[in-house]
């Protein structure tokens, strides 16, 4: 009995754990997992669609695969980063890694969207698009864009207890990467001269990539896809230093709530 | 009795908190201890509310890093047993029984061979299965002391955990702890039990002010802090 648990295991018992106590919750329980993000595609379609005539020839799909890769972007994002700050009972009471937190908050948001993956490619196939080989590129893209989210919730969430105000910034900048990751329009929407620029954000190049994948048929950009990768290792690895670096304030942080 | 398999040195904590954007007020709790505990020893400690047993026994389990000093485990963390921490109130007795065993840092697999055993002594019958929310703190309680007796290591921390639900349970429990004391090979005793400490203790080690006034004979330590004014 000496041997201490995986960081893994605990990611998975705390993610079983946490999905099932937000089932209870209601009456629904897992069927909110898919109609949440079908209910939120219906709001943008009615604004951008029908209100502001935003419409090219592929709106629909466009909307699809940016809406519900959105969702689970932002959901890691903003359930991830406050994590340490709703745990302190455990915090003050358990000897463990304080990465565990975010790592069950990411873990829990992304099984729900794997349900909403496959969802949203039936989705299309009934809009009309051709399912082809390439979508056999879906999951690594989706495999980058998590070491992404991964490292930079790490991130946010070791830094945000030392300075709770920085989850106002982070609420506005989501709303940023909200409208500036072409999430109701594609690339081909913007001035070529601003694509550079503009895929410079991480989330608009997940977004791209996966619309290049599902909606056109090809193969997506493996350049931008390993930029992808490199850039959210990097962010993990920055995550496991600032762990080592700051682990000894937390406890005094969650008691001082 | 022979080589120690805890030792503690020149270990500072104090408790910070932010004030303000710039400024923290810090507030002493241990200032300066120096002990080790023997292999095969149990130690009791002795203190005013507020001396700070509780925060050592933190330190001591990890959970807490130290200002400055060490805490040197020469047989990995100890196991601190305490009826506090980290419930889910929306899961079941059962769900937050294997996750607080892993969060004292047991394996499942550990905690699954014992939980038949964990569950009859808790007495809690299919309630097990319902969610915590619905327990009363004596049936929490009841919960936690199941899992932390049952939980092993070689160096074991029980902070305050006697008296703990109704009179059977209560009795229960003393003996369940006095059992696995006289069990174990290395316990830590936080208690106000003084009986209690004098029966089950080979040292003590009394806490005041932060700083350690003493550490030795049980009866002698007794006698002295029963005295008005120490």
């Amino acid at each position: 009995m000496n041997r201490k648990p995986l960081l893994i295991d605990l990611v998975i018992i705390g993610t079983r754990n946490r999905l099932k106590a937000d089932n209870a919750q209601n009456y629904l329980g897992a069927i909110w997992w898919l109609l949440e993000p079908c209910l939120v595609m219906l709001v943008y379609y009615a604004v951008f669609g029908l209100l502001l005539q935003l419409r090219s020839p592929d709106f629909t799909a466009i909307l699809l695969v940016g809406v519900m890769t959105w969702q689970w972007i932002s959901r890691c994002i903003s359930s991830g980063t406050n994590s340490l700050l709703t745990n302190p009972g455990i915090i003050s009471t358990y000897n463990v890694n304080y990465m565990l937190f975010p790592l069950i908050s990411l873990a829990t948001e992304t099984t729900r969207s794997i349900c909403v993956f496959f969802v949203l490619m039936l989705l299309l196939v009934m809009l009309g698009t051709e399912p082809t080989l390439k979508w056999l590129w879906y999951p690594l893209v989706l495999v980058c864009a998590l070491l992404v989210i991964v490292g930079i919730t790490l991130c946010l969430a070791l830094l945000l207890p030392f300075i709770p105000d920085t989850l106002y910034i982070i609420n506005v900048a989501l709303m940023a990467l909200m409208f500036g990751s072409g999430i109701f329009y594609s690339l081909d929407n913007i001035p070529e001269t601003l694509h550079q620029y503009f895929l410079l954000n991480p989330i608009a190049t997940i977004i791209h990539e996966a619309r290049t994948v599902l909606i056109h048929g090809e193969n997506p950009s493996f350049l931008r896809l390993s930029c992808l990768a490199g850039f959210g290792t990097l962010f993990i690895v920055i995550a496991n230093y600032l762990h080592r670096k700051l682990e000894h304030h937390y406890f005094h942080l969650a008691v001082a709530q | 009795m022979t080589k120690p398999i805890l030792s503690v040195n020149n270990l500072h904590l104090s408790y910070r908190r932010r004030t303000g954007l710039w400024s923290t007020s810090s507030h002493k709790v241990l200032n300066g201890l120096t002990f080790d505990l023997m292999e095969g020893e149990t130690l009791g400690i002795l203190g005013n509310n507020g001396a700070g047993k509780s925060s050592l026994l933190l330190v001591l389990a990890g959970v807490i890093k130290p200002d400055a000093g060490e805490v040197i485990h020469n047989d990995g963390y100890p196991l601190l047993l305490s009826l506090q921490g980290g419930l889910d109130i929306r899961l079941s007795g059962y769900d937050n029984l294997i996750f607080c065993g892993m969060l004292s840092g047991c394996r499942k697999a550990a905690i699954l061979e014992n939980i038949d055993a964990i569950c009859e002594f808790s007495g809690l019958g299919k309630a097990i299965y319902d969610p915590v929310i619905t327990y009363s703190s004596g049936m929490r309680a009841r919960l936690m002391f199941s899992l932390a007796i049952h939980l092993d290591r070689n160096v074991l921390l029980i902070d305050e955990m006697l008296g703990v639900g109704d009179a059977e349970f209560s009795q229960k429990s003393s003996d369940a702890i006095r059992e696995k004391i006289s069990a174990h090979r290395s316990v830590v005793l936080v208690s106000h039990n003084l009986p209690f400490l004098k029966e089950m203790c080979n040292r003590l080690l009394w806490i005041e002010n932060q700083e350690i006034r003493a550490l030795g004979d049980p009866q002698q330590l007794i006698d002295e802090y029963k005295q008005p004014h120490h």
